[in-house]
């Protein structure tokens, strides 16, 4: 069952297919790029509070929920990165640490070793522009299509492929220029489907 | 709710069944407020001014390059097959994308532009134009490699003659193909303007397959701040 996106504003059922659909990969997301489970907590409430905001403003034909919803968590991480510089917590309608018990502490916690460990793989990542290593962690280690990563940071597909071309020369071109034990070999195939 | 599990199999913690509970009362918020339907007169208004004062850009920019009545672009099938793009103005790439598909090109067609280099991803201080391509390089270059694509940039490479209020793309017939797509980027006569006519490359292309793309002609200018 499909989640209705233009509905999730509104209809409780519709909200709760959406939720069930992308709750895993959403987590999956913040916790690779935040370390402190309580902050992962605020912005995955964050990151679907925005989505049911917005839902209205949907548009099937311009891309695929997971598409459109990756958007909207890359900009609220990238928003919170930069409150974050500058020590200006904002306070979110929901408040996802409040929500926390030890047990989901721990699960949480679980997540980010789990991407810290995958994100430890690609040392080339240094090498890439922000812009370069968004789009290439949405498709190396969040697994979206280059489609939907494309629409997530809003540029046209092909001119992600193009940017990943490069990404992917510039991550072979570090790990030639580093090779050691922290490229094993398997990590690299993965870089270069 | 029915025992939802997470990507092991366990079930959700009790984060995530507490959340979709708030998420739930905000939703229920919402459907009750008789606001969610009113229009948002700011919003729009501002939306309104800004495509007001785009578009009185844009026809201003028109009228001194230009004639009204000329097309911002043309497509074209010559007797070899060829497929010839003129592009006069670049103010409707949707259009042109949509035109090329009618000649079995599927393309995503985008402007050069100037952006300031990042100290700390550059030599800078200074411009360049995006998006770049390979920037390694530092003048045109044909990709090199075996693949199809690759083959595709040095076998049947796409001509573009580069005019002064714009271009002139005259893709092969055996490049147009429906299952791969050109990625073409033009300059517009203003930024060709602002570095300097013949001190840069006014086009960049390349060709992608599914995940795949090979730069044909890439552009990397790097050029001193405009005043």
């Amino acid at each position: 069952m499909t989640a209705d996106i233009s509905r999730i504003g509104r209809d409780q059922e519709a909200l709760e297919v959406f939720y069930r659909d992308h709750i895993d990969r959403i987590q999956r997301f913040v916790a690779a790029r935040v370390r402190d489970p309580h902050r992962v907590a605020d912005l995955v409430a964050d990151i679907f509070v925005a989505a049911v905001e917005s839902a209205e403003r949907y548009q099937p034909g311009r891309g695929s929920p997971t598409g459109w919803l990756y958007g909207i968590a890359a900009n609220v991480v990238a928003g919170d990165l930069r409150r974050e510089q500058r020590e200006l917590r904002a306070v979110g309608r929901v408040s996802g640490r409040r929500l926390l018990d030890p047990d989901s502490i721990a699960r949480i916690e679980e997540r980010i070793d789990a991407e810290r460990a995958m994100r430890d793989l690609l040392p080339g990542l240094a090498a890439l522009s922000e812009d370069d290593r968004a789009l290439f962690e949405l498709v190396s280690l969040d697994g979206l299509s280059v489609r939907d990563a494309a629409q997530a940071l809003g540029v046209k597909p092909g001119t992600a492929r193009v940017r990943l071309h490069r990404c992917r020369s510039r991550v072979r071109e570090h790990a030639e220029n580093h090779r050691s034990a922290a490229w094993p070999s398997p990590a690299r195939e993965e870089v270069t489907p | 709710m029915k025992n939802p599990t997470d990507e092991t199999g366990r079930g959700w913690s009790s984060f995530e069944t507490a959340l979709l509970a708030e998420l739930r009362d905000v939703v229920t918020e919402r459907a009750e407020s008789p606001a969610l339907d009113m229009p948002k007169p700011r919003r729009r208004g501002r939306a309104a001014v800004i495509g007001a004062a785009a578009a009185a850009a844009i026809a201003a920019v028109a009228v001194t390059v230009l004639p009204a009545s000329t097309p911002a672009f043309a497509v074209d099938r010559q007797a070899d097959g060829d497929v010839v793009v003129t592009v006069n103005r670049l103010d409707d790439f949707d259009g042109l994308e949509e035109a090329l598909a009618e000649y079995g090109v599927t393309a995503e067609v985008g402007e050069l532009k100037l952006v300031e280099i990042d100290p700390e991803d550059g030599p800078g201080p200074g411009w360049m134009m995006e998006p770049e391509i390979e920037v390694e390089t530092t003048e045109e270059r044909v990709s090199e490699g075996t693949g199809p694509l690759e083959e595709l940039c040095s076998e049947a490479p796409i001509e573009v003659d580069e005019r002064g209020s714009g271009h002139v793309v005259t893709i092969p017939a055996n490049a147009v193909h429906r299952d791969r797509t050109l990625i073409l980027n033009l300059a517009s006569e203003s930024t060709v303007a602002t570095v300097g006519e013949g001190s840069a490359r006014t086009y960049s292309y390349a060709w992608a397959d599914g995940d795949r793309a090979a730069p044909c002609i890439t552009v990397t200018l790097e050029a001193p701040a405009p005043e």
